[in-house]
């Protein structure tokens, strides 16, 4: 059988030896739901092991093992050994198998069509934007919406909503146009990380062309896991990318250091929850507190023990997954419970903290909490908030 | 179906009944992750279980155990896996509890400074729970993010606040335990450890190794977060002066929170598996906690680690105090930001140095010694150690000791690199394990140390213990008539 994608990680798989200090297998989500020590990022580099030795046949119950995986990072900030990208690589490995989840193979499929993996068509992008807004123009920053901000006609309020805040507090905006294609990151949490390189190729260069002909300087992204492909990723395929990338959160605390965005008071108590792709992935743990704490008489609460690099993931990806890999996994009782039973504990976690508000940045998050597309939403007693819709709502 | 394909069937069946078929699996993806812990092994080496499950109460417990007792299979209970002497593998299959899932704090006694617990709750979510009320448990291993507080009563084991308030044993009032026979005791009454009353249970089941029972339930002592502690840590020219400036420390009457020792390897690898190029790109596995290249350390030099704890004037004049004594035997403080970096991976592991470590090297540590060693002996323990280092050609990663109040006893441990894929390095290991072993016990030392004896050192409490082990023998057989509880295990 091909073992390629697994070969890549010999080293890494030999080196983990169910160490004493372990960190990264009690508090991983997947275990923390579905228990058992296949569950934990240890036991699948045991599980990759035996697959490399052809000890392990590939069965159903191991194929969900590894999709179940939320890809949330809570791994690697235990281990520099990088299971997360052995998780990664398992699923490559079903994919040479012929095994994987026919989810991924749609998802392929519609990114090589659509430039998305939400199997809309391309022209569709900017659709949320009235028509005169949508071509590219001179600008300080690109506004990188995204395919779950772009293509999903549920969720525009969170790319109109930003357009918005970014009219009002002055900042000159773009898109890319037809240019601004996937980010990748899908891909490469699905196993397909040459196809997610071929999106990042694409995109550093219509960013860089961007520069030169219109004038930005910056690239702002709605979507953590956005964000997080276009800071780290060039880098690692040798590219330069010419533009600074910034969360919108990160833009906001921005705007607010420099008095140009403003709110009203609310006497309300929020906990904000840590997206694994803003505050993991790229360290950004304070400006999105940063938000909450400028709006006055606000209170912030944490949601201890679990929050910054302990928060626990909502498995926004999975499902995330499911809704763009043509209704996939999302629709599988399986992974919808195992989704559910995290977000359960999540909202617990806030109501424990004292919070009346539960403020996501992630929009998969916010979802996942919501249970659907909702830009409000009351549940288990909280007001479930998306960060712009916050910023909307209060700024003066 | 042949009549064994049958009866696990038929076991299969009634496990379901009794926890449910969510807590059940039998799937070879699962249960081939059950067959290590972090004890060294050839990849050779394997022992599938044939059933893993997650029981949530004692009830559950109770009824597994009357199952397995009339099939007469094994049983295997199971915390967070990281036993370094083999004690969590399932070497005659059965069934493996995994006790992660009774995860429940049950009680916190402020007023009596009690906590009970369920035995699978991992020691990091009790310390960080007991944070938000103002406690501590006195004790935090390397393990802490993993082990369980079932199995740390189970393993011996030392960490963190060892030198003032005694072992992890130390801390246990009292264990509720579930018999081979399915019934449910407690070994004492539940605010207070009171051994007069009869024999001492709760000390017969501790450190037992999940041979003589499952522990479900313990009792600890708990105690208020103090208002300052003062970390320190000391540089000695050789190895001798440190031991004899701990000597001096107990002698004074110095009461330290931790008293932590290794020597220049361990140190040195530490603080290069904590050094992170600050250049490097963001990543979460890489966050930088030594942005300067550490400096170099001979292997024969002393690092010792003391704290203490309490009220803050108090803690200055003890800090005070301990100043003038390792002064005098050549102590130094080291540079502020290795002792910042020490302490800040030491404590939060913000990232896990030992993979990192491991990757330097190219392949994983092992430990090959872990003992109780008198205080004063400790030095030629050490001394048999780098001669054997350079004997058997191997890949050191240094010393550890911890001192055990009241005496602060050594329980020290040593590791070098191994790659288990290699049958000769192997082999060379467990001939290094042997002299270290045997060298300790004929110093008067034991070589129950922290993880108990599991599998692996086995060979070595027959010279221990010679005649008493009979009567340990017959205390297993009586307690346990079928041997289902860990065979395999502790002196089998």
């Amino acid at each position: 059988m091909d073992m390629s994608s697994l070969k890549k990680y010999e080293k890494a798989i030999y080196l983990c030896t169910t160490c004493r200090d372990g960190g990264c297998g009690i508090l991983c989500p997947s275990f923390e739901i579905l228990g058992f020590e296949a569950n934990t990022p240890r036991g699948k580099m045991r599980i990759a092991r035996a697959l490399l030795e052809g000890r392990l046949e590939i069965t159903e119950p191991l194929v969900r093992r590894i999709y179940t995986c939320t890809g949330c990072g809570y791994c690697a900030t235990r281990c520099s050994n990088n299971p997360h990208d052995v998780m990664r690589a398992l699923r490559s490995h079903l994919i040479e198998a012929g095994r994987a989840h026919y989810g991924a193979a749609s998802a392929a499929e519609s990114l090589r069509k659509n430039h998305n993996p939400a199997f809309r068509p391309h022209e569709e992008r900017f659709d949320w934007l009235p028509e005169e807004l949508r071509a590219p123009r001179k600008a300080e920053v690109v506004f990188f919406v995204g395919c779950y901000g772009g293509h999903n006609i549920h969720i525009h309020w969170v790319a109109q909503t930003i357009v918005k805040i970014l009219d009002k507090t002055g900042v000159k905006w773009t898109t890319l146009g037809p240019d601004e294609w996937c980010c990748g990151e899908v891909m490469g949490q699905l196993g397909m990380p040459d196809l997610a390189d071929e999106f990042v190729k694409h995109n550093v260069n219509a960013i860089n062309r961007a520069v030169k002909n219109l004038g930005v300087s910056r690239v702002v992204c709605q979507c953590p896991g956005c964000s997080h492909v276009l800071k780290h990723y060039p880098r690692r395929l040798g590219l330069t990318l010419d533009a600074e990338v910034l969360h919108i959160t990160e833009l906001y605390s921005e705007l607010i250091k420099e008095g140009r965005l403003k709110f009203k008071e609310s006497k309300k108590t929020y906990a904000y929850h840590d997206a694994c792709l803003l505050g993991r992935w790229q360290g950004v743990y304070e400006a999105p507190r940063a938000i909450i704490k400028a709006i006055p008489e606000a209170k912030l609460v944490e949601m201890e023990p679990r929050t910054r690099d302990f928060s626990l993931c909502c498995t926004g990806d999975v499902r995330r997954w499911g809704a763009s890999a043509g209704y996939g996994i999302a629709l599988d009782r399986f992974y919808y419970d195992f989704s559910e039973g995290l977000v359960r504990r999540r909202l617990k976690a806030a109501k424990e903290s004292g919070a009346e508000t539960l403020v996501s940045t992630c929009v998969g998050c916010h979802r996942s909490f919501v249970g659907g597309s909702y830009q409000r939403a009351r549940r288990e007693d909280l007001d479930l908030l998306q960060i712009s819709t916050l910023v909307a709502d209060l700024m003066i | 179906m042949d009549s064994n394909t049958q009866q696990l069937e038929d076991i299969y069946e009634a496990l379901v009944k009794i926890v449910g078929a969510e807590n059940v699996t039998r799937e070879e993806c699962d249960l081939i992750c059950y067959e290590k812990d972090f004890s060294l092994s050839s990849t050779t080496q394997e022992f599938m279980p044939d059933f893993a499950i997650h029981i949530r109460t004692t009830e559950q417990a109770s009824e597994i155990v009357k199952l397995a007792s009339r099939y007469k299979i094994p049983m295997v209970p199971r915390g967070g896996g990281t036993n370094q002497w083999g004690g969590s593998i399932p070497v005659s299959g059965g069934i493996v509890l995994d006790m992660r899932k009774m995860d429940r704090i049950l009680n916190v006694d402020e007023e009596n400074r009690t906590v009970t617990v369920q035995a699978g709750v991992v020691i990091w979510n009790l310390v960080k729970h007991l944070e938000k009320l103002g406690f501590f448990v006195a004790d935090k291993p390397e393990s802490w993010f993993a082990a369980t507080i079932g199995a740390r009563t189970q393993t011996a084991g030392t960490g963190y606040y060892n030198s003032r308030y005694g072992q992890f044993i130390d801390q246990i009032i009292c264990l509720e335990v579930v018999l081979p026979t399915g019934e449910v005791i407690k070994t004492g009454p539940p605010k207070v450890y009171d051994p007069g009353s009869g024999y001492d249970l709760t000390r017969l089941f501790s450190n037992a190794e999940g041979t003589l029972g499952i522990i479900t339930e313990v009792t600890l002592r708990i105690h208020p977060l103090p208002e300052h502690r003062v970390v320190e840590v000391i540089e000695f020219p050789t190895y001798e002066d440190m031991i004899e400036a701990v000597v001096a420390i107990r002698d004074s009457g110095l009461v330290p929170e931790t008293m932590e020792t290794m020597d220049g390897t361990r140190y040195s690898r530490w603080l290069h598996a904590v050094y992170i190029d600050p250049q490097e790109p963001y990543h979460p596995s890489k966050v930088s906690v030594l942005r300067r290249l550490p400096p170099e350390v001979p292997k024969d030099a002393g690092i010792m680690m003391v704290a203490y704890a309490g009220m803050k004037k108090l803690v200055g004049a003890q800090v005070e105090l301990t100043n003038e004594i390792y002064q005098k035997f050549g102590g130094k403080l080291v540079p502020d930001w290795c002792q910042e970096a020490l302490l800040a991976s030491k404590e939060t592991y913000p990232h896990n140095p030992t993979p990192h470590d491991n990757a330097l090297v190219g392949k994983p540590f092992k430990y090959v010694f872990d003992a109780t060693v008198p205080l004063k002996r400790a030095t030629e323990v050490f001394r048999a150690y780098l001669k054997l280092i350079d004997k058997y050609k191997v890949e050191p990663r240094g010393v550890e000791t911890v001192y055990c109040a009241p005496d602060f006893h050594a329980m020290m441990c040593a590791q070098i690199y191994v790659d288990e894929r290699d049958e000769a390095e192997v082999e060379i290991a467990q001939r290094f394990m042997d002299e270290m072993h045997r060298f300790a016990i004929s110093l008067g030392g034991g070589v129950g140390g922290t993880g108990g004896i599991g599998t692996m050192r086995i060979r070595y409490v027959k010279d221990q213990h010679g005649p008493a082990l009979e009567l340990m023998r017959r205390i297993k057989r009586l307690l346990d008539p079928n041997s289902i509880m860990n065979p395999g295990k502790k002196f089998e």
